[in-house]
């Protein structure tokens, strides 16, 4: 039973994507590279594909009538790159217990940079908003709809899911469900880190792919021919000036289409691999071992149980036994090799943080001699 | 009682919300609505650096580009917009 919402959700949220897509790729962003293209005006491709991603994200988990709009409202994307910034702190003053920090207080040293507290409060402020608004609307969702003043509307996907997933328990409401004060809370702070560093992963990848593509006209090239097959094209303006049909037309590609194009494919692998977002050290506890088998990691034998090992993406995506010449961005690399080469490129990716729980074992199993 | 998140949780719910497959098209998405109409050259790409961090993004906020509207050439002469810029 559970299985079966979850594939219903699953469906659900695809459609939303697509939506979203329509909505703020096409919509939102199109027109601001157009005006800027016939202007002849450069643009800060860096805030705009933050800004992007902040409203796709922040639609996708609140809805597009509550999340963000970055990418039109420069004042407001202007404040909030803002606070980012100042946002932007030591890792290693986090790394306090709060005792010490206002024991150290006491003396006169002061961790916290204020105007940090102040940015922090800001941009919890800020999506605290966007949760209210996502509540009122989708209590009434038929209203909103029509009040909304573009007309969009679209479901609040990771918002709904987790609401529900806090009231119930195994498919079942919790018989003293929690008060709807502290759901509030526990919903904000638990999106608020993802929502950030969904944001900030997605934004560089695209301005990497993009700053390599730059350097490459040939390649531009090539990849356009490549999009031109899709069907439809992703043209924009999506009809002609004087054609007066005005009814609305199916403009995106399938998802599936998109996703086997193998030029544009190898184009964001490779750029997965040598700007990953998430380069750092994942360390993990090695596993009570059966005495016969005991664990090895890269050549180190016999590592015994409750060892922190790790790996970081940085030095897997340079090894120059799976990707010769590692330090050069080479889109070809993965298009010129074999099925079982291919295979093994793509065992040494790993570019997502997010997925260490299960990617983890794979590479250590691969590491291990 | 309010319920916690375990770490099992997180996972399902996270997996069930936005996966690394859908992340991928999206920015696959973005990247085909560009090139599909326009080409970029590097004005200023000074800040993209490596940060170098666990989080490795560029050290600073700009990669100024210019954009220019790409000639659309359609291979099989099946364009009905008729439009070639």
């Amino acid at each position: 039973m559970f299985g079966n919402i979850y594939s219903k959700s699953a469906l659900q949220s695809s459609a939303v994507i697509r939506e979203l897509s329509q909505a703020i790729f096409i919509e939102r962003l199109l027109p601001v590279i157009d005006s800027a293209a016939r202007d002849g005006t450069p643009l800060n491709m860096l805030d705009y594909s933050s800004a992007v991603y902040s409203d796709f994200i922040t639609a996708f988990v609140f809805g597009l009538q509550s999340g963000s709009n970055f990418v039109q409202d420069k004042q407001s994307r202007d404040r909030w790159l803002a606070i980012k910034r100042l946002m932007l702190t030591p890792f290693w003053t986090l790394g306090f217990p709060p005792s010490v920090s206002s024991f150290l207080k006491k003396l006169g040293i002061n961790l916290e940079n204020p105007q940090m507290n102040s940015a922090m409060e800001e941009m919890n402020d800020m999506y605290l908003n966007m949760l209210q608004t996502a509540e009122t609307l989708s209590d009434s969702s038929r209203m909103s709809r029509e009040e909304n003043q573009d007309g969009k509307w679209t479901e609040p996907v990771v918002y709904r899911q987790l609401l529900n997933q806090l009231r119930s328990s195994g498919g079942k409401p919790l018989p003293y469900p929690p008060p709807e004060s502290q759901l509030r809370l526990t919903i904000a702070s638990e999106l608020m880190d993802h929502l950030m560093a969904g944001t900030d992963t997605s934004a560089a990848t695209l301005a990497y792919l993009m700053q390599e593509l730059s350097q490459r006209p040939g390649l531009q090239h090539s990849l356009r021919e490549e999009l031109l097959s899709l069907s439809p094209p992703i043209l924009y303006p999506a009809t002609a000036p004087d054609d007066d049909d005005s009814t609305p037309r199916e403009a995106l590609p399938s998802p599936r289409a998109v996703d086997t194009l193998p030029l544009l494919d190898a184009i964001l692998l490779e750029t997965l691999r040598l700007h990953t977002p998430v380069a750092g050290s994942l360390p993990r506890v090695t596993p009570s071992s059966d005495p016969r088998s005991p664990i090895t990691v890269l050549g180190y034998p016999n590592i015994p149980p409750g060892i922190c090992v790790s790996a970081q993406a940085y030095s897997l995506h340079r090894n120059p036994e799976v990707f010769p010449d590692p330090e050069r961005w080479k889109p070809e690399r993965w298009l010129e090799t074999g099925r079982e080469k291919r295979g093994e490129m793509m065992g040494w990716l790993w570019p997502f943080g997010s997925g260490a729980d299960m990617c983890i074992g794979n590479h250590l199993a691969m590491l291990s001699t | 009682m309010c319920p916690s998140f375990t770490p099992s949780t997180r996972s399902r719910f996270f997996s069930g919300a936005i996966n690394s497959h859908d992340w991928e098209l999206e920015l696959k998405f973005v990247a085909a609505a560009i090139y599909t109409n326009y080409t970029t050259k590097i004005i200023d790409d000074m800040d993209m650096e490596h940060l170098g961090g666990y989080f490795s993004g560029p050290k600073g906020q700009k990669l100024i580009l210019q954009f220019e509207r790409a000639e659309l050439e359609f291979k099989h002469g099946e364009c009905t917009f008729g439009r070639i810029l």
